[in-house]
């Protein structure tokens, strides 16, 4: 009895933090516009205007073809990557795998800032560099790199997209029955041409699926394309809403409408997305345990894929995290560095402040609360769901899954107009709903996952033993899992420290967190600070990717479930 | 020591029936075996004892009190029953020790009550020196003994072993249906066991239950089943037998198609009636002196199996196969006689 009313209210509570925003921003949209906000009447303006005028229309259209190019980029590079770690004689492969999945659990927006201090035409690293050098060959030698544009948008996100394309297509090569190659390889095929006709071929789901999830996640971004676009002159749809809802006078309603326009693309894109991933399991079933036929040679070649994976790893990793820790000891922005423009202000600054610490002390704390409640609660979901199953459990699984399909941005804006009038507002709390309700899927679809490789008489037998349902979770299964539980919880606090799309929405003075203190210095244009801040960030997030994986050998990639969005 | 009873036991999966309504009593310290082809329910009948499944009809006793009907289910943990799973299901993130004092540690036992029934029962099954070893360490013929200490160190009322050895390889499976049924005799205690391996049955039970399609279709000792099947099922799923379509003629009289007689022991039907003649290979006797249902036949095949001759030989148009032993040859062609003693032969109604 006790048991269930416990059930009943976890069931409640995840119903009304995770569906009740998006009911919100539905149903926001058909409500007449004010000046601060909607009135009491129906109307049909905004949702006729943003889903019919050709100014709207070309928003989306701008989102998709973004999300379209960095695609099409971040599925050859990460095809790429995966076919040299995955089939090849490279050496060093288990280094390479760490490097390139490492901006995974880094933040994009941090990238960004690096590449701003890197990559500005007149002040950015590199271009002094390369303009130093060019001097003695080229009359006037003009910047080569311009972040500041459309391009910079593109090459930022594919160098943070690129790694999930690996990580789904590197996964998809080592389940592959090596058998089925080297079928192919007696029937007189060249390596080359078993690689084009059987391996890609037969990995195909799982590059699909991997190319719709980037398309997903760079369609909804609102953060980097806002940035330089609001200086570069294009505006996508995601920052059309974000500047709906948070510049005077605010277009609720508006913002409402492109939220729900964003929401169906997204859903549409995860349904394809589980779909294929189902297909994908399908074609990779057939399959053996690890790659143990010949690895291709590269002869040659090795140079040439040595100095590709060095150069993404040095412009994904080394040089953001060098940029940043350089320009946050900088005065401002100057192409060169001499001893007069360098400060440790910015340090002293943070390390001073009080509602600095207090982001500090808010960051941790909401990644450590997000990611227990992630890894209790989505369990005890797929537990329930999976040894009682019954339409209520698994509604209740299905329904906490459902955020996965929601833009962070599109969650701000429900929980910001959910609790605008309650006494959550504006406390870390608002913002800890925002984490648990994006990330929970990964709790639920996770441990799913870990649970349906438990045999069942691992539990049965605990219970013949005597011991209760209760018991028998806490004594048995919770600790089988236990390196599942650990990957959902260090991957919730890394995805939490990181979350900006809501955070922005929903932060106010006495919530502040990193991450929207980054964001908040970049809009102010000071760029430094930003980079101090973003560099303490950047080292709380290695420090937890150091922490799990070299102290508690948890195996990060794996909270990547298959159909999970990062 | 405790017995239990099956009341017109019924579990079905939504529309599908598992077990069909069964009767059955096991008495204090019988060894009973569910033996049946896969699919035939006797899994799902083993976890309604446990209370690992919830029945649809019917009710279960034990100790003449309800633990199961279609209302109530006492939770497994109540039952104080052990149980070995096929898969062992030994925890993996425990040690042996920890795995046995799982349950006892449940029951609030003292430490050293707890240490010492754990010694005895891993003394019992032969892995004394081993209570600090991790599983990973252990093959899986460890593993099923340490599944069998932990059920036995319970001291349950009842064992329920569900396809104990199938996981084992052939020479240890074997050997361990002697330790089992030893075992069970030394600590007499009441065990239902299934198996789809009728030798296995045959070895360990004291009484075997046949299911097939979630019914069951004999209950008796092995030797009962074997002497005299109640059905074709119960008579070709446990060991070999000759099936021949027969006709009575006469009290004591059948008749095959080509008009070949036989004379049985067994009565009691009626003129004319279809039956099917049932006699086990050892029982066809070749090359004898015999006179009472005797005929010439012969060889068709012959196969020298060591301990025996497989042989099959034509008596008219008929087939029958015959296990002589000591083996010897038989060329294929050669005539020889055929005999077939009266209280060999079992009659099946069609």
């Amino acid at each position: 009895m006790i048991r269930r009313l416990a059930w009943l209210t976890m069931a409640a509570c995840v119903v009304f933090v995770a569906i009740v925003p998006l009911v919100y921003v539905i149903d926001a949209q058909f409500y007449r516009e004010t000046r601060v906000g909607l009135a009491n009447d129906r109307s049909l303006v905004a949702f006729v205007d943003v889903f019919s005028s050709a100014e709207y229309l070309g928003f989306l259209a701008n989102a998709l073809v973004l999300a379209g190019v960095v695609t099409v980029l971040s599925l050859l590079i990460g095809v790429g990557w995966a076919l040299v770690i995955g089939r090849t004689d490279m050496r060093g492969k288990r280094t390479w795998d760490t490097l390139i999945t490492l901006p995974l659990y880094l933040s994009p927006f941090t990238g960004l800032m690096a590449w701003i201090a890197l990559g500005s035409e007149k002040t950015g690293f590199v271009n002094v560099v390369l303009m130093a050098v060019l001097r003695p060959f080229v009359a006037q030698p003009q910047p080569v790199f311009n972040i500041w544009s459309y391009a910079g948008v593109v090459y930022v996100m594919t160098l943070f997209f690129c790694p999930l394309v690996y990580l789904f297509t590197v996964g998809s090569l080592r389940g592959m029955n090596t058998a089925l190659e080297e079928a192919a390889r007696t029937s007189g095929a060249s390596p080359l041409t078993v690689v084009l006709k059987i391996t890609l071929p037969l990995c195909m789901p799982a590059i699909f699926a991997s190319g719709l999830l980037v398309f997903i996640l760079g369609a909804e971004l609102y953060t980097i394309p806002g940035i330089i676009g609001s200086t570069a002159g294009f505006t996508t749809l995601p920052w059309r809403i974000f500047q709906d809802s948070t510049a005077v006078p605010v277009h609720r309603a508006h913002a409402a409408a492109g939220g729900t326009m964003l929401l169906l693309i997204t859903v549409v894109g995860v349904w394809l997305q589980g779909r294929l991933t189902r297909v994908g399991e399908r074609f990779v079933t057939v399959g053996g345990k690890g790659f143990n036929g010949r690895p291709l040679s590269l002869g040659a070649w090795r140079v040439v894929a040595w100095l590709a994976l060095a150069g993404y790893v040095v412009a994904a990793d080394l040089l953001p995290f060098g940029a940043l820790l350089v320009s946050s000891v900088m005065k401002y922005s100057a192409g060169v560095i001499t001893a007069e423009v360098l400060t440790s202000k910015h340090y002293a600054m943070f390390f001073t402040t009080q509602n600095m610490l207090g982001a500090l002390w808010n960051t941790i704390f909401l990644a450590v609360l997000s990611g227990a409640v992630c890894v209790v609660v989505g369990f005890l979901i797929s537990y329930s769901e999976l040894r009682r199953p019954g339409w209520a459990t698994k509604g209740l699984a299905f329904l906490a899954v459902l955020p996965v399909a929601v833009p962070g941005l599109v969650y701000g804006l429900g929980l910001l107009w959910t609790f605008l009038r309650t006494p959550l507002y504006g406390t870390v709390w608002i913002l800890l709903l925002a984490y648990v309700a994006k990330f929970l899927p990964y709790g639920v679809i996770v441990s799913r996952t870990g649970l349906m490789q438990l045999h069942p008489e691992l539990s049965e037998s605990a219970r013949m033993s005597g011991a209760s349902a209760g018991r028998t979770m806490l004594s048995i299964s919770m600790p089988l899992l236990k390196p599942t539980l650990m990957a959902i919880l260090f991957f919730v606090m890394l995805m939490s420290i990181k979350e900006l799309s809501a955070s922005v929405l929903l932060y106010s003075q006495d919530s502040e967190v990193l991450s929207v203190l980054t964001w908040h210095y970049m809009d102010n244009g000071d760029y430094q600070f930003a980079a101090a801040i973003g560099f303490v960030q950047t080292l709380i997030m290695m420090g937890v990717v150091f922490l799990a994986q070299a102290i508690f050998r948890v195996r990060l990639d794996r909270a990547f479930g298959r159909e999970t969005p990062a | 020591m405790s017995h239990v009873v099956l009341e017109r036991l019924e579990k079905s999966y939504g529309g599908v029936t598992a077990v069909g309504g069964i009767d059955l009593s096991i008495g204090e310290g019988e060894f009973l075996v569910l033996l049946g082809p896969s699919g035939c329910g006797k899994t799902t009948t083993l976890r309604c004892i446990a209370g690992l499944e919830e029945i649809t009809g019917g009710r279960i006793l034990i100790d003449g009190k309800p633990v199961s009907t279609a209302t109530m289910t006492t939770p497994p943990e109540q039952r104080q029953m052990g149980m070995v799973f096929q898969s062992y299901a030994v925890w993996p993130h425990m040690t042996v020790f920890e795995n046995i004092a799982f349950g006892l540690k449940l029951q609030k036992l003292s430490k050293a009550e707890i240490s010492a029934r754990v010694g005895r029962a891993l003394g019992l099954v032969g892995l004394g020196a081993l209570a600090g070893r991790a599983i990973h360490q252990m093959s899986g013929g460890q593993q099923q003994r340490v599944a069998l200490a932990r059920a036995v160190a319970l001291e349950p009322r009842v064992l329920l072993f569900d396809e104990p050895l199938s996981n084992l390889d052939a020479q240890l499976r074997e050997y361990m249906r002697f330790e089992l049924r030893q075992l069970q005799q030394r600590l007499g205690i009441t065990a239902v066991y299934v198996t789809h391996d009728q030798q296995e049955a045959m070895v360990v039970a004291d009484r075997v239950a046949l299911m097939n399609k979630g019914r069951i279709e004999q209950v008796g000792t092995p030797k009962q089943i074997y002497r005299h099947p109640a059905s074709l099922f119960a008579a070709t799923f446990i060991g070999l037998a000759n099936s021949i379509a027969a006709t009575v003629v006469g009290d004591g009289v059948i008749a095959l198609a080509d008009g070949v007689q036989f004379h049985t022991e067994q009565r009691g039907f009626s003129i004319g009636q279809v039956v099917r003649m049932i006699v086990r290979p050892e029982h066809v006797r070749l090359a004898t002196e015999a006179t009472l249902n005797a005929y010439p036949v012969v060889v068709r095949d012959s196969a020298f199996l060591g301990n025996i001759t497989d042989v099959t030989v034509m008596l008219g148009a008929t087939a029958l196969r015959a296990q002589p032993s000591p083996a010897f040859d038989f060329e294929p062609g050669a005539p020889t006689t055929l005999s077939i003693a009266p209280d060999a032969i079992t009659l099946i109604a069609e």
